[in-house]
């Protein structure tokens, strides 16, 4: 078997997943308050949410690990408080994958749901139906095929983040090697064949996530 | 909207299937030394030796020097730290991260010199000195590859060695920057550099010409390691780092180049 | 019973309007960008006024003064929108039944709505699927459905093509027959008010020109901009020079006319004088008549199988008249550009308005 070991690959999976799950639960949440409310700094706040496209990966990191790691009041707080201890973990691999993949969600999730024609929504409030309900029954129906892209965006960004969870979780076999970094570990030594074989099954994976979401997504509505 | 759901479905299966717990150990047990990466043929075999002989797994992890100091300032779990000098290590013990009575030096680092063919080194096996290091300026030579000298000690001595040749000027337009010896090794392996400035301890199977260079041209590399303070796996910290006073790893230090009390170093082909 | 007065900054300009609905069809007219429809969101709820008041049976929906403002889902209100909005994932019964309380079947109420509107065997068909006039039935199968205490159509026919405009209005009016809550109609085309309103109220510039029952607005505006709007050719500024018993003497410009005397109005009075351009006569004979007068054909406008006819008085200072004429008349009389007439203004016919 080329691939020696398959924790990256486990390892990759179950960061991405975490990852993507809490990006979509506050990445919708922002979206709705960034298309729907009108608040002062509305705007400072979507610049904010972008940043993580526009700074270098490894800047990106750099302020996570000031930001929680031992040095900084607040992963000193999560540590003693909670027990939690995200930098140089899976869960600190899960941080830097959901702030870089965040931006990539919200974008087409805002668009998504704004794209929802108010009548509706207004419509289906004068038939006596409340927030949540018109939430559940017409806007995300009506959205979901911008929701779903934007998911699968946020899924493949954290698949194949390398700099910010290197910084963030960094390099440690068999505890935070994402499979992203393996692949970089493998060709620094020179074992192409390894590398070449990893490197074969994401792309593979990719493309047949990517295929399946093109899919479902050809529209009816 | 049902097909949405089976997908749904199929993923949070596949996600609870495939959840890997912490790692194939649990952290408690295993131990984490974090090395330089020219220590890794060295420690390589010594995690194999180690293993065997019983003790828990070794996780290995391998880095520049400086980068792996860094990592450990903002909390990284690492046990034992073997840095490529003094430095890094000295600098963790005086911040309290290091127990200082753990500080421990087994050898010197030697710093080599490897070309791609056709460049040719001078004949003999003697240790290039100033004037033979100016080889490197041939037009032949496009890209001379060495580690950062700015976190990693091998690197550093590069620098050292070809100012003192008077070389580091001349050869500016030439010089990359590998974020570790290995990288810069890896450099003239893919065939991206004509030649490169790394530790001896990469090249004891290397199939490139390969010369040491001499000590004189820069500072001594100690090779030293500490403990981290307050690990719970100090003791095997210390197992470990006793295998490398043993024959066997006296040995394993010689055979990859390093200066281990008067035995003079190495150079091959 | 539905009683609002609203007041709400929009565009530039205001809107302060104020009405009381009973059981009866209004009709609010309004050019385009009048501000009907935010008139219609105003009172939905939609939209929040400026300041102003709303009840709807007895229950205050919105009171700017007390900080009430009832939301959206608890009015009662049935709305049905210009684009229809009927909800594009949910078949046609799902759609209907969407307002319904959760708990009660309805198969009855929807087959019921499906029954009176002619969608028989349309229930599982999709929104996309149906054409304009089925989507306006089910829209308001959809708002009639919940029992609402008010019904509010924002230009209803507007979005469809001629046929179905005309077939449409009777099912409306069928649908009048049946309602005994307030309706309000919001539409720029005073076809549509004049087959569906009981009374209907013109909006111009934000404000409320003009109310009253359908028939007597048409036949006789008050207004002269309710005149303008209703399609109202001629309308000249004019001032009262005379009067007599049931007959007042009206200049306007070096025209003068008689027109039926009417309350408060005397010499002096500033006022204008209005005449369709179909009730301005050509005539040829010399039978002595009021408001007859020599002008000549200025210039001629073909509509289909009539023309629109510019007729200069030779009366200097008199202003243009327009007048329809029949092709097939204007070819027999041979009237063409520059020809002289004789034009008669019979004077039940004359309007006299503010």
């Amino acid at each position: 078997m080329i691939v020696r070991d398959w924790f990256p690959v486990l390892l990759t999976l179950k960061v991405s997943l975490t990852a993507t799950a809490f990006t979509v639960g506050l990445g919708l949440g922002l979206a709705w308050l960034l298309a729907r409310r009108r608040f002062p700094g509305r705007h400072l706040v979507d610049a904010l949410l972008m940043q993580p496209l526009v700074i270098p990966p490894t800047v990106l990191g750099y302020y996570l690990l000031v930001a929680f790691g031992r040095g900084s009041w607040l992963g000193r707080a999560l540590e003693e408080g909670l027990g939690l201890t995200l930098v140089f973990t899976w869960r600190g691999a899960v941080l830097a994958a959901v702030v870089a993949s965040l931006p990539l969600f919200v974008k087409p999730a805002r668009a998504a749901l704004e794209s929802v024609d108010p009548h509706l929504e207004n419509a289906a409030r004068l038939l006596g139906k409340g927030e949540w309900t018109v939430a559940r029954t017409i806007t995300l129906p009506l959205a979901w095929r911008g929701l779903l892209a934007g998911g699968v965006m946020a899924f493949a960004r954290a698949v194949g983040d390398f700099g910010t969870t290197l910084m963030v979780a960094g390099n440690i076999p068999g505890r935070t090697q994402t499979v992203s970094i393996a692949i970089y570990d493998l060709v620094q030594t020179g074992n192409t064949e390894a590398a070449n074989a990893l490197v074969l099954l994401v792309t593979c994976f990719s493309l047949a996530v990517l295929w399946f979401v093109s899919r479902v997504t050809a529209g009816r509505f | 909207m049902v097909r949405a759901r089976c997908v749904l479905a199929c993923v949070l299966a596949l996600a609870g299937a495939l959840w890997p717990e912490a790692g194939p150990v649990a952290a408690a047990e295993g131990l984490t030394v974090a090395a330089a990466a020219s220590l890794q043929p060295v420690f390589g075999e010594l995690v194999r030796r180690f293993e065997a002989a019983g003790e828990p797994r070794v996780t290995l992890v391998l880095g520049a020097s400086g980068s792996l100091a860094q990592q450990m300032r903002h909390g990284a779990p690492y046990d034992l730290f073997a840095s490529a000098d003094a430095r890094w290590v000295r600098g963790l013990a005086d911040d309290g991260l290091i127990d200082p009575t753990s500080l421990h030096t087994y050898a010197l680092g030697r710093l080599a010199l490897v070309v791609r063919p056709p460049v040719p080194l001078p004949p003999g096996e003697a240790p290039l000195d100033a004037r033979a290091l100016a080889l490197l300026k041939a037009p032949q030579v496009r890209v001379v590859a060495l580690a950062n000298p700015a976190h990693a000690p091998y690197g550093a001595a590069a620098e050292q060695a070809l100012r003192r040749a008077g070389l580091w000027r001349a050869l500016a337009p030439k010089r990359v920057y590998g974020e570790n010896v290995r990288q810069a090794l890896r450099f003239l392996e893919s065939g991206n550099a004509e030649a490169a400035l790394v530790a001896v301890s990469l090249l004891a199977d290397a199939r490139w010409p390969w010369r040491s260079v001499q000590p004189i041209l820069h500072a001594p590399i100690p090779q030293t390691l500490g403990i981290a303070r307050g690990s719970p796996r100090a003791a095997a910290a210390r197992r470990f780092t006793a295998l490398l006073a043993t024959p066997v790893g006296q040995a394993l230090l010689i055979r990859h180049g390093y200066e281990v009390a008067l035995h003079p170093p190495r150079s091959g082909l | 019973m539905l009683d609002f007065d609203l007041r709400k900054a929009f565009d530039g300009y205001a809107l302060e309007l104020s009405a009381r609905v009973g059981p009866e069809w209004l009709v609010l007219l309004a050019p385009s960008g009048g501000g009907k429809s935010l008139t219609l969101n105003l009172l939905a709820g939609i939209v929040r006024p400026d300041a102003g008041r709303v009840t709807l049976d007895g229950q205050t929906l919105y009171d700017g003064a007390h900080g009430v403002n009832l939301p959206m889902r608890r009015r009662r209100i049935g709305y049905v929108f210009q684009d229809f909005a009927l909800f594009p994932h949910m078949t046609v019964a799902r759609n209907i039944a969407y307002g319904l309380p959760a708990g009660v079947s309805p198969e009855q109420d929807v087959a019921r709505w499906l029954a009176f509107f002619h969608l028989e065997g349309r229930e599982a068909a999709w929104p996309r699927e149906l054409s304009g006039g089925q989507r306006q039935r089910v829209a308001l199968a959809r708002a009639l459905a919940c029992r609402p205490r008010l019904l509010l159509l924002d230009e209803p026919l507007s979005a469809l093509d001629r046929p179905i405009r005309l077939s449409l209005q009777t099912e409306l009016a069928r649908l009048k027959a049946e309602l005994s809550i307030p309706v309000v109609l919001v539409t720029h085309d005073f076809g549509e008010a004049q087959v569906l309103g009981d009374r209907v109220a013109v909006l111009a510039q934000g404000r409320l020109l003009e109310t009253g029952p359908r028939d007597e607005l048409f036949a006789r505006p008050r207004r002269h901009e309710t005149a303008r709007f209703l399609g109202v050719e001629n309308v000249w500024p004019a001032r009262v020079v005379g009067g007599a018993g049931d007959a007042l003497r009206v200049e306007a410009g070096g025209l003068t006319a008689r027109v039926a005397a009417q309350p408060g109005v005397g010499p002096g009075s500033a006022r204008f004088l209005c005449i369709r351009a179909a009730d301005v006569r050509l005539v040829t004979d010399e039978k002595p008549r009021p408001n007859a007068m020599e002008a000549t054909v200025a210039a001629i406008t073909p509509e289909g199988a009539m023309s629109r006819l510019m007729l200069q008085p030779q009366a200097a200072g008199a202003p243009a008249l327009v007048t329809l004429l029949d092709d097939y008349v204007r070819g027999r009389y041979g009237i063409e550009v520059g020809s002289p007439v004789r034009v008669w203004l019979p004077p039940e016919k004359l309007l006299l308005c503010e």
